[in-house]
């Protein structure tokens, strides 16, 4: 994403994007760790500190789009993206289909089950999808406009 | 910030689109575009590329009275 030569606003607006994700990290973890301590376990073993690393991935990478960061055009970079927004539909739409299946409840012993957890990531790998898609259809009708 | 009229102007004078001037530049059009809506203040080596592609000085272009 990043190999393309970014120009000196991409750069300041690329620092602050990293700034976000460092700080929402270390709050969400510094939470997370807080309810550890508390005995609430929301998911089983170290899934929790996973899901927040892939949420802040997830956010950076969301910003880099909206802060026009990503070379949207590119081809390489709209089939990563259209990889995403398939890999997060296929997904969310299996663990949805096992979770019917299984019929256990969202909460199994008080932690967030395993198929909730894979439709929250794949919520958010087409997140990231989603975000492209709208930035990419604004910035065709600024384009047009101007 | 103020909009940067002298620069669009002076880019519409040349028939050139923001990224056509971007190009030229070697930056992205949304950096252009900031730069024209007064969002951004360019480094003097970027303004210093503007003013040789669109052929005018810096005073020109950038110095405000």
């Amino acid at each position: 994403m990043l190999k393309k030569r970014l120009d000196e606003l991409q750069l300041l607006k690329r620092g602050i994007v990293f700034k976000h994700g460092l700080f929402t990290l270390v709050a969400l973890l510094l939470i997370n760790a807080l309810l550890y301590s508390q005995g609430i376990e929301w998911v089983s073993g170290k899934w929790g500190e996973l899901i927040i690393v892939f949420f802040v991935i997830v956010l950076c990478n969301i910003e880099f789009i909206y802060y026009d960061i990503s070379p949207l055009g590119e081809r390489r970079q709209k089939y990563l993206i259209f990889f995403c927004g398939l890999l997060g539909a296929t997904t969310v739409i299996a663990c949805t289909y096992e979770l019917v299946m299984e019929d256990t409840g969202i909460i199994v012993d008080g932690k967030i089950n395993r198929n909730v957890l894979g439709i929250l990531f794949g919520i958010m790998i087409l997140a990231i999808f989603i975000a492209y898609m709208l930035k990419a259809k604004f910035n065709t009708k600024r384009e047009d406009n101007e | 910030m103020a909009k940067n009229l002298r620069l669009k102007a002076a880019r519409a004078a040349l028939d050139m689109t923001q990224r056509d001037l971007a190009e030229a530049t070697g930056v992205s059009r949304q950096t252009m575009n900031a730069i024209e809506k007064g969002d951004y203040y360019p480094s003097v080596k970027l303004c210093i590329e503007i003013c040789k592609v669109l052929g005018k000085t810096l005073d020109e272009l950038f110095w405000e009275e």
